[in-house]
This record gives structure tokens, sequence and C-alpha cells, in this order.
């Protein structure tokens, strides 16, 4: 993960995602599951979707004031981990904007990601899934 | 006990004089106040409500510039009886079930701390003209899914939650019900279906995109909240069952 220089994406096509001024929702549509994503979790999660790899980004903490490359690389392979995202074959193009740098440089709290697994009957009912485009009727996801 | 039903109306004069007599059809069963906002609708919808509002007296009629489905729930809550018991909704293209709230006040009379029922709705296509029914053999799927209209309310209750957020395009329906998890009602769950859901082509549900995020918003503020409750708070369970995905050819 440290000298990874590939871009990462969303593991698959049941993993969905919503930016609400900053915050996200992360969605699996197949569990149900969800991610409420804030704060310095948000920031990552930004860029990382952005196409920067995590090279760039744990570059940041090497000399980062409250933060260490540990922290963040943990946090990076809790996302892969828990099957919300995934390594491509893609090598990033994309750098850190100044602006990036200086919101990795102000963060504060370690990046953490509130899982609700609570709401899955909800979610698996959820107009999301309940309208299949061609057949014009709620259609239950094969399990 | 004195029921209101608050139905939203914009543009369905095609459906909403049937969604009426669905509703009227139960008054012999209990005391019924129909809230219904025209939401500056430009087809018959206004003519139609009018010329209902005059014959019967349980309809109450509000009309208003076209301000959204949310800000109408919100004045149709506003005008809610002072000694309204309960409270349920009905969008004006749907149809509610003969005996439904017969059935269902029956649970409010037994137990007086309840502070809702939630019931199955039946997803229909063609409606039964005479019956104001699905049509027989048409196809149809019978869910407890997210739908205000599937749950009867202490009117207290409902009250107590503040309303509905206007920020919200659409999801409002989530978000409400989102709200009323948090708060750990007294509820009842039912098998029996309480609601008559149309699906049609100009359904608000259509534009899928805007339902998927402003259903991923109402999540996230649910995700805020539930901070305030603390690491060990859990929803209720077992509210929503899709698992009854049933009986159409088009499933099995």
């Amino acid at each position: 993960m440290r000298q990874s220089a590939f871009v990462f994406v969303s593991a698959n096509d049941d993993i969905v995602f919503e930016e609400f001024d900053g915050d996200f929702v992360i969605l699996d549509l197949q569990s149900g599951e969800y991610h409420a994503v804030e704060g310095s979790a948000a920031i990552l999660w930004k860029l990382l979707m952005d196409g920067i790899c995590p090279k760039a980004i744990l570059d940041e903490f090497e000399a980062h004031p409250k933060l260490t490359v540990n922290q963040i690389e943990e946090y990076i392979t809790n996302l892969v981990e828990n099957g919300l995202i995934k390594e491509s074959d893609q090598l990033a193009v994309a750098g850190l904007s100044e602006d990036d740098k200086a919101s990795l440089l102000a963060l504060t709290a370690a990046p953490k990601t509130d899982l609700f697994s609570d709401l899955s009957d909800l979610i698996l009912a959820d107009p999301i899934h309940d309208v299949d485009e061609e057949a014009g009727w709620p259609v239950r996801k094969p399990q | 006990m004195k029921l209101s039903v608050l139905m939203p109306a914009y543009n369905s004069a095609a459906y909403i004089e049937a969604a009426l007599q669905s509703l009227l059809r139960q008054r012999e069963a209990v005391a019924m106040e129909i809230i219904v906002v025209n939401d500056g609708s430009t087809d018959g919808t206004g003519d139609i409500l009018r010329g209902m509002a005059r014959r019967f007296d349980e309809i109450k009629l509000i009309e208003t510039k076209n301000g959204g489905v949310t800000r109408a729930r919100n004045i149709a809550l506003r005008h809610v009886a002072t000694d309204s018991d309960l409270i349920s909704f009905l969008d004006s293209d749907d149809l509610s079930p003969p005996g439904r709230f017969e059935r269902d006040i029956q649970f409010f009379r037994s137990d007086l701390n309840l502070d809702l029922v939630y019931s199955t709705m039946r997803l229909f296509e063609t409606m039964d003209e005479i019956q104001l029914a699905p049509k027989e053999n048409t196809e149809i799927l019978d869910v407890r899914g997210i739908h205000l209209g599937a749950g009867l309310y202490r009117t207290s209750f409902i009250r107590s939650l503040g309303g509905f957020d206007e920020g919200f395009e659409q999801a409002e329906d989530t978000d409400f019900l989102l709200r009323i998890l948090e708060s750990l009602p007294t509820y009842q769950l039912s098998d029996e279906i309480g609601y008559f859901y149309r699906k049609h082509e100009t359904s608000l549900t259509q534009n899928k995109s805007v339902v998927a995020r402003e259903f991923s918003r109402a999540l996230l503020k649910s995700a805020k909240r539930r901070k305030a409750l603390g690491p060990d708070f859990q929803m209720p369970q077992g509210f929503f069952d899709i698992t009854a995905f049933i009986h159409a050819r088009k499933w099995t």
C-alpha cells in the first residue's frame, strides 16, 4: 500500500457513494451496509476517488505535525479490506494540488468511517434498487 | 377516534377521485378528515377537488402555489384538526384498501402507548374501477417497503417529530421514517395490505439519480443525528421486508 502508485477505484458496481458538502455516504447495495464518511476520512476518500494514488497521499504524512503514515495507511487498507475500494491496473496520472496538500497538512484527527449495518432492510428495500429501468417494476437483486 | 389522512396533490386529475373515494368508503368505520393540498396543479385536479370538497364534509381542501411535495405535506400537517387522534397518508394516485383503517385502528384501541402500525403495501399497475383495488389478474407485488402511507400513526407522535425536512427534493419520506425509527417508537408491524401503490410511468420515483442521491442524503443526516444517540444505539429491526417479493410471473 505504502508505495502503490496505482489509482484505487470502487471495489465493484454495488459500492456507490455520494458527496454532500464534503461528507460522503458510501452504500453497499449488496449487503445493505452504509458508511458515513466525514472529516479526515472524507478528504482521503475524495482524493482516492479523484485518482490520487496512496503513495502520493502517504508521502504527505512523513513529516505531518499530527498524524502518522501508519494511521493513514491503516485507514486505506481498511477501505480495501472492507470491500469498498480496490487497486486498479491504471497508474495514477493526477498529483496532489497545493490546496490538497494544505488540506492534508491541516488534518488533526485520525480518519475513520462510521459503519451502519442495522438499516440493511431499509437500504435493500430502497428506491435505488426498486425500479428496474427495463422491467419498470421493483426487482430484487439476486443474492 | 378521529383520523386525519394527508394527501398532497399535483396534476393528478386521472387518479385523485378514485384515491379520495377509496378513503371515503371507510368513513363509516372512523371519523375522518381528508386534508388535500392542491400544490398548484395545472390540469383538472383543482376542479375535481373543489367539486368533491363541496360534496363531502370530510375533505378539507387547501390550495397553494406549486412548492413541491415536501412543503405540501407540511402544509397538510399544519391543518390537522386539534382533536385528531391518528394520522395517515395517501398519495393522490394511490388507493386505500377497504377495511384498512377499521382493522389497524384496533391496535391503537388496545394499546394506548402505541405510536404506529406499519403495514404491507401492494404495488399494482391496473385498477378495478368498481372495486377501487388492483384489477384481478393484474401483476402485483407485496412488500413492506418505504412509504409513509404504509403507516398509521398516533397524531401526538407525528407532531413530536417536527414535520418534514423541506431541504429534501425527494426522499423526505425516507428521512421522516428514519427519524421515526431513531425515536424508538412503540410499533406494530402488519402483514396485512394497508396500501395500494399504483406503479405508472409518470411516477415521481422515475428519476432514479435524484432519488438515489436524496436517499443517500437522508442516510447521512441520520448518521449525524445518531452520534448524539451513542454508540450502542440500534435501529428497530425487521421494519422493512422485501423477502415477500411474490406472485408476479416476472419474478418467479
